[in-house]
């Protein structure tokens, strides 16, 4: 349902030209779990910016659900990715001025989704990750692992297709860290497709599929037997 | 809204109050006239009104109280006004019929009980009221003799001027060893009222007021008593140039907390147009929160001025309400380009950096 | 290295510093203005309350007289109103604006300078104060004195001019002035000088306060035939038969709820009421300027330093001492600070150092370095590890 062809993005400054991805061909099918690994400016972040239409490819086309997602304009960039993606990142990405609630929810009020529908599909969500008891507290006022487990909620509050994961157990510790892909685990077996970018061996081992990115380029990219740790 | 999200418009809020408390001190300082326009309804209310500018105020007054028998039965004001370069001070006095009760002032009654026909009383203004001793306040002493006070000279929250510091007491109670000093030099202006104009004419016969004076009929006095003011524009330019500067400062300021509340909301917004917020949803969230600002810094500022009011406080007093305008349109006119500042950021961010940022921070 | 680095960062941000530099300076003008009214008032205070009693509250008398009857004889002249006024001293407040700005119908003829002394630009705005006695009151001298009956005189009158023309003109200078057909001109010489920017008092009755110092005045001393000729000076007046009219008088307040009416009219104590309440309201200008350099620059470091966090983490790594991030940042808005007081004070023309431009400077430096400790404590905050 996702694809890439010849895929190129390159950013051109006032002294240089660089290319940052080169012919990148990728096609992900719904329901795979990918992990993405690569040394640091291997471009990974890039490959998550353009599956996650956060970014346009400058060469290339990107094809979502047969979609050609590269003559999308902003706006309908921003309600696919209201609609079918959803981000977890390192640092958690929460908003420091809103409650546990209010974040949660805040997909939902961009999809203009109704009050009363809205609080109800947060409650359950939030019950279910097991934070219910936390939804009118501060952020900041949460562990690493609660914040990121609200980030996992807002991630799937709209009930996305994709789900884009960057460094998600970068912060956390090893136990937490382990709750957190047990989360996208479940959430693949759901059916839905996961998509992780990694530095950590034991996470990229546990995706069916891996693609290693060296200079902008997949060098490998190979399915693997998934290996439980 | 949560008040942890509120908290971060206090600065911009703080600022509009303060430029609205500062507009409403200048408007009661640069309408001086306010309390006397309630004299001039009483004056505008019939028909005809002429009105006279004569130099020679002794004269007028004198011919005035010599023929008093001859004039016709009409109320009429005589405005007495010093023109000092760079401040307009002007005195009302208000002469009337042969009747001491038929005082023009706004009066706030002291329960006495004194009679109103009572030569031996006095009104006096707020701050002689408030200088008063507590326990013995509804009497005073002038040279041994004694005066009740029978009313407050004018309203609640009203800037009356040198009526606040005046004490009004009635010509039959005084003797002749206060006639000590007398006036110095005025200007003076006869406003005659009548439904018939015959009466203007008689005026001028009696009180020979020749033709070289100026004569106007059926003016809008509020008008004239504010143009006769303003002999000194010196005064009004300065108020406008501090207004100008003021408002500069203010803008200035405006900008530079915009612009750290953007800084503040950067990561904000970067997050949002990650979860899929579209340029118009976060424009309209801008949006809501400067009306919010608007409501709250209006809001505030006019309890603010109420309860100076009903406090009685020399602080921010009562202006007409066709001045209280200006704060609305000032305020929007901040807000205004304090949105159009933000919206400009906004359409500015690139979600790009969504990951790059939130990843390796 | 590390020092430029700090800066650099900060400097990224031109729009802001040039606006912050435009405010500075226009706060600079504004802030000197209310501290120089402050301190005239203050002195005047001063100087006036030696000879003042404590306590005083002044209250005035309005009598409202029906049917009460006017002056028995019509004034003839102004000596005549002077002796049984007991008062050496009239004085009258037409002014007379020197260079024809005035419509000549509002008032008297208007005397113009002639050719000769083209001190006077066009259009040049000077104030007359006519007076046909000597100034009664604290009048500061910077030059000369007052100058006494018999002055008047002489064929040639004495003037005691304002600061504005010490540049043009010196004591004992004689010039001539064109006061109109009826008079024509008459000779002048210069008597004395009023020192600057003091507000002197004005011996006027009702005035509250007054906001025009003597600079730009010239008070000319008449005699009595002269001003008859200008204006028919009018006031009413007593008899002995003790009539009433509408009157206004000054009363002392002794204590309590006791009242005394003066005998004279006590036109210091009118000014010194008045002046305290300009010195209130030139408070609050400056409290109003003063909270929005606070808000300006507390906002914006704090902000500042939280966006450069990571930067200033990784200087601390590269070697900078934590606590000089912050001198640096102070060292770059005292710059922007000291830059916007250098146009203000160019705006103002200053060729000294008067007192209130430098308090306004100090004002505004304290008040942003105040305003900056927020930021500095979010600063010293900073740890290496946590924040790169």
């Amino acid at each position: 349902m996702i694809e890439i062809k010849n895929g190129g993005k390159q950013i051109t400054t006032k002294y240089l030209s660089l290319d940052i991805l080169k012919n990148i061909n990728l096609k992900i099918v719904k329901g795979e779990m990918v992990a993405i690994t690569g040394p640091s400016g291997s471009g990974k972040t890039t490959v998550l910016n353009i599956l996650g239409a956060l970014d346009a490819l400058t060469s290339g086309e990107f094809f979502y659900d047969g979609q050609n997602i590269a003559i999308y304009k902003e706006k309908k960039r921003a309600l696919l990715r209201n609609s079918s993606f959803g981000f977890i990142v390192q640092n958690f990405a929460l908003l420091h001025d809103y409650t546990v609630f209010e974040n949660v929810e805040m997909p939902l009020r961009f999809a203009r989704k109704k009050k009363k529908a809205r609080e109800k599909n947060v409650e359950a969500i939030l019950r279910e990750l097991e934070i219910i008891g936390h939804k009118n507290k501060m952020p900041y006022e949460l562990s690493g692992g609660q914040q990121q487990r609200v980030a996992i909620a807002r991630a799937l509050i709209n009930n996305p297709d994709v789900i884009l994961a960057d460094e998600p157990t970068g912060a956390l510790d090893i136990a937490t860290g382990q709750k957190v892909i047990a989360l996208l685990l479940e959430a693949n077996k759901n059916g839905k497709t996961v998509i992780i970018v990694t530095h950590d061996e034991n996470i990229a081992r546990r995706c069916k599929r891996r693609i290693y990115l060296e200079d902008g380029k997949i060098i490998k990219d190979e399915f693997q037997e998934e290996n439980k740790v | 809204m949560s008040m942890g999200r509120a908290k971060k418009f206090i600065p911009l809020i703080l600022v509009l109050v303060l430029l609205n408390i500062v507009t409403i001190i200048i408007l009661q300082k640069v309408n001086p006239w306010y309390f006397i326009e309630n004299q001039s309804e009483f004056v505008t209310k019939k028909a005809n009104t002429a009105y006279f500018e004569i130099e020679e105020s002794d004269v007028l007054l004198r011919n005035i109280y010599k023929h008093r028998q001859q004039l016709p039965a009409v109320s009429f004001i005589v405005e007495y006004y010093q023109n000092i370069p760079g401040h307009p001070i002007n005195d009302v006095l208000v002469v009337w019929e042969n009747t001491p009760n038929s005082v023009k002032f706004p009066l706030r009654t002291i329960k006495s009980a004194v009679k109103m026909s009572e030569p031996n009383r006095a009104y006096i203004g707020k701050k002689v009221w408030k200088g008063l001793s507590k326990d013995q306040q509804n009497l005073f002493e002038i040279n041994n003799k004694v005066f009740p006070i029978t009313a407050i000279l004018g309203e609640k929250g009203v800037n009356s001027g040198r009526f606040d510091e005046t004490i009004l007491i009635f010509g039959e109670a005084l003797d002749s060893e206060y006639l000590s000093r007398l006036p110095q030099k005025y200007s003076a202006s006869l406003y005659i009222l009548s439904e018939d104009t015959i009466v203007v004419e008689q005026f001028r016969k009696i009180l020979k007021i020749t033709d070289e004076a100026k004569y106007v009929k059926n003016l809008d006095v509020p008008f004239y008593l504010e143009e006769h003011t303003m002999k000194s524009t010196l005064f009004y330019r300065r108020i406008f140039m501090n207004m100008v500067i003021s408002y500069i400062i203010v803008g200035i300021t405006i900008f530079v907390l915009a612009y750290a509340l953007h800084i503040r909301m950067r990561h904000e917004m970067l997050v949002m147009k990650a979860l899929g917020a579209t340029t118009s949803q976060l424009i309209a969230r801008v949006l809501a929160s400067s009306f919010m600002m608007y409501i709250l810094s209006i809001c505030i500022t006019l309890v603010l001025q109420q309860l100076t009011i009903i406090l009685d406080l020399p602080f921010l007093g009562k202006v007409q309400p066709e001045y209280l305008t200006i704060l609305f349109v000032q305020t929007m006119l901040f807000l205004t380009a304090y949105s159009l500042l933000t919206i400009n950021r906004v359409l500015k961010i690139q979600p790009a950096l969504f990951l790059q940022t939130e990843s390796r921070r | 290295m590390v020092f430029i680095q700090s800066i650099l960062l900060i400097l990224r941000k031109r729009g802001i510093s040039f606006l912050l530099i435009v405010q500075a300076s226009l706060m600079f003008v504004q802030l000197a203005g209310c501290y120089e009214v402050i301190i005239s008032f203050s002195h005047n205070e001063a100087l006036l309350a030696s000879l003042r009693q404590e306590d005083e509250t002044i209250i005035n008398i309005t009598a409202m007289v029906p049917g009460a009857e006017f002056l028995k004889e019509e004034p003839r002249n102004v000596e005549e109103i002077e002796n049984l006024l007991g008062n050496t001293q009239v004085i009258t407040n037409k002014y007379y604006m020197l260079g024809g700005k005035l419509n000549v119908g509002d008032y008297p003829p208007i005397p113009t300078i002639k050719e000769s002394y083209k001190y006077f630009e066009e259009n040049h705005e000077t104030e007359v104060l006519i007076v046909t006695g000597p100034l009664k009151g604290d009048f500061i001298f910077s030059g000369g004195g007052n100058f006494s009956p018999s002055d008047l005189s002489n064929d040639i009158k004495p003037v005691i001019l304002g600061d504005a023309y010490k540049s043009t003109l010196k004591l004992g200078d004689v010039f001539e002035v064109d006061m109109g057909p009826s008079i024509g001109n008459i000779k002048l010489r210069v008597h004395g000088f009023l020192k600057s920017s003091v507000l002197q008092p004005i011996l006027t009755n009702y005035l509250a306060y007054s906001t025009e110092t003597f600079n730009n005045y010239f008070i000319i001393g008449l005699d009595g035939a002269i001003t008859e000729m200008l204006f028919t000076p009018s006031y009413s007046m007593k008899t002995s038969d003790q009539i009433y009219q509408n009157l206004q008088h000054d009363v002392h307040m002794l204590e309590g709820n006791k009242y005394s009416v003066l005998d004279e009219f006590s036109h210091k104590k009118k000014d010194i009421m008045g002046r305290a309440q300009k010195k209130y309201e030139m408070l609050s200008e400056l409290g109003f300027y003063i909270l929005l350099l606070l808000l300006t620059y507390g906002m914006l470091t704090l902000q500042m330093v939280k966006d450069l966090k990571r930067e200033h983490a990784i200087l601390n790594l590269l070697g900078a001492f934590p606590l000089f991030n912050y001198i640096y940042m102070l060292i770059y808005f005292a710059s922007i600070a000291a830059i916007g007081i250098f146009f203000g004070m160019v705006y103002r023309i200053v060729n000294e150092l008067k007192p209130g431009n430098i308090l306004a400077g100090v004002t505004i430096i304290i008040a942003m370095l105040v305003a900056m400790i927020p930021a500095c404590i979010e600063m010293v905050k900073t740890g290496i590890s946590r924040d790169i």
